[in-house]
């Protein structure tokens, strides 16, 4: 029964064309002590796009639409962009974006059963990535937890509720119009 | 609405000596918050956690939806950079080694002060003050800072948000939470 949670976990990814959501995001420090906080909704459409919406503790996205990763930050006034795959580094978008299938993107492998959740350990095949390694936790609906180690032991947790698959999603959600009078900043920003 | 009357310069002065005494006082702090800094073109977001003690200070930059994370320590032998994959840089000049490995030349020694609400000592600086005698403006180093609001954080009243221009670089920091008292 062991095994099964990467085979669940790649059908899971194979047939999600859509996903929306609410998400919190935890960054636990290299002693597990809490640094950071934040939530929001998350929207994605396979493959290449997908929008995280923060509104706790203040207002930013990041929006990659398909081509593109912007990242918006409204106390910050500003926006950077930057082309999707040289920012395609952190994992969390590549696995849910689909821009690499599990199996060429990671190594994966079950990693046996706690929180309620199976849990599936995935280390990217090409070192060149910039974490260490990604735990998804398995839950009734699919992926609830994904826990981000990077290469200091710095922990980003994300933990999805009310999650909705494969619904009609608005596009336009994936299209990034800088708000008035914020300063655009990237290679691509001409 | 009604205008609030002007503070005279003398009284904005005299506040600022005493908010700067203050601030200098504070030999350790830890804030967490969010950066971006552009340099023509190249342009980097991350989430900012920062340890200042009395041996030097400890920058942590993670990108902003994890993993990618770098950490710049700085103590009085110079800079030290080490990435998430292991990799290590060292060098004495701190800006020059950010604007190699960054693309930005981050005057990190100067913005080590500047993001605690003071001039850089021992450097020529040119300040404006706000009614409270806190600094709105503050151009030092080539670089001009521009604070948008501060914070109580216990006894000490610190900047939330600032700005810093030099040149063709910028700089934007936006604090979350401030811990004066604790390194680390």
């Amino acid at each position: 029964q062991e095994g099964d949670a990467v085979a669940r976990l790649a059908a899971w990814l194979e047939g999600t064309r859509t996903l929306e959501g609410r998400f919190e995001q935890v960054l636990l420090d290299e002693r597990g002590r809490e640094v950071q906080r934040s939530a929001g909704t998350v929207a994605i459409l396979r493959p290449g796009r997908f929008r995280w919406d923060y509104v706790e503790p203040a207002r930013q996205l990041i929006v990659a639409d398909g081509e593109r990763l912007w990242f918006y930050d409204a106390a910050l006034e500003q926006v950077t962009v930057r082309p999707l795959d040289e920012a395609l580094g952190s994992a969390p978008s590549r696995l849910l974006s689909g821009a690499a299938t599990l199996a060429d993107g990671f190594r994966a492998e079950a990693a046996g059963r706690r929180e309620g959740l199976a849990w599936v350990r995935l280390e990217p095949r090409d070192g060149s990535d910039d974490f260490a390694r990604l735990e998804v936790g398995l839950g009734a609906e699919g992926i609830e937890v994904m826990v981000l180690v990077d290469g200091f032991g710095q922990r980003t947790r994300f933990r999805f509720s009310q999650v909705q698959r494969n619904r009609g999603l608005d596009p336009g959600l994936f299209r990034f119009e800088p708000p008035p009078g914020v300063d655009v900043v990237g290679a691509e920003a001409q | 609405c009604q205008s609030l009357p002007p503070v005279p310069e003398a009284a904005r002065e005299r506040a600022w000596r005493g908010h700067a005494a203050r601030l200098a006082a504070l030999e350790a702090w830890t804030l967490v918050g969010r950066m971006t800094a552009q340099a023509d073109g190249r342009s980097l977001s991350a989430s900012l956690r920062w340890h200042h003690g009395v041996g030097g200070d400890a920058i942590v930059l993670t990108a902003p939806l994890g993993g990618g994370a770098l950490r710049i320590e700085l103590d009085a032998a110079g800079v030290r950079l080490v990435a998430s994959d292991g990799g290590e840089r060292r060098a004495a000049d701190a800006a020059a080694l950010l604007a190699a490995e960054l693309g930005v030349a981050v005057p990190v020694e100067a913005l080590r002060y500047w993001v605690v609400g003071l001039p850089q000592p021992g450097a020529a600086a040119r300040r404006e003050l706000d009614r409270e005698g806190r600094l709105r403006r503050l151009r030092q180093g080539g670089w001009e800072v521009e604070y948008r609001g501060y914070e109580a954080a216990g006894p000490w009243i610190l900047p939330r948000v600032l700005f810093a221009r030099g040149g063709e670089a910028e700089v934007r920091i936006a604090v979350e939470r401030w811990r004066p008292g604790e390194a680390g």
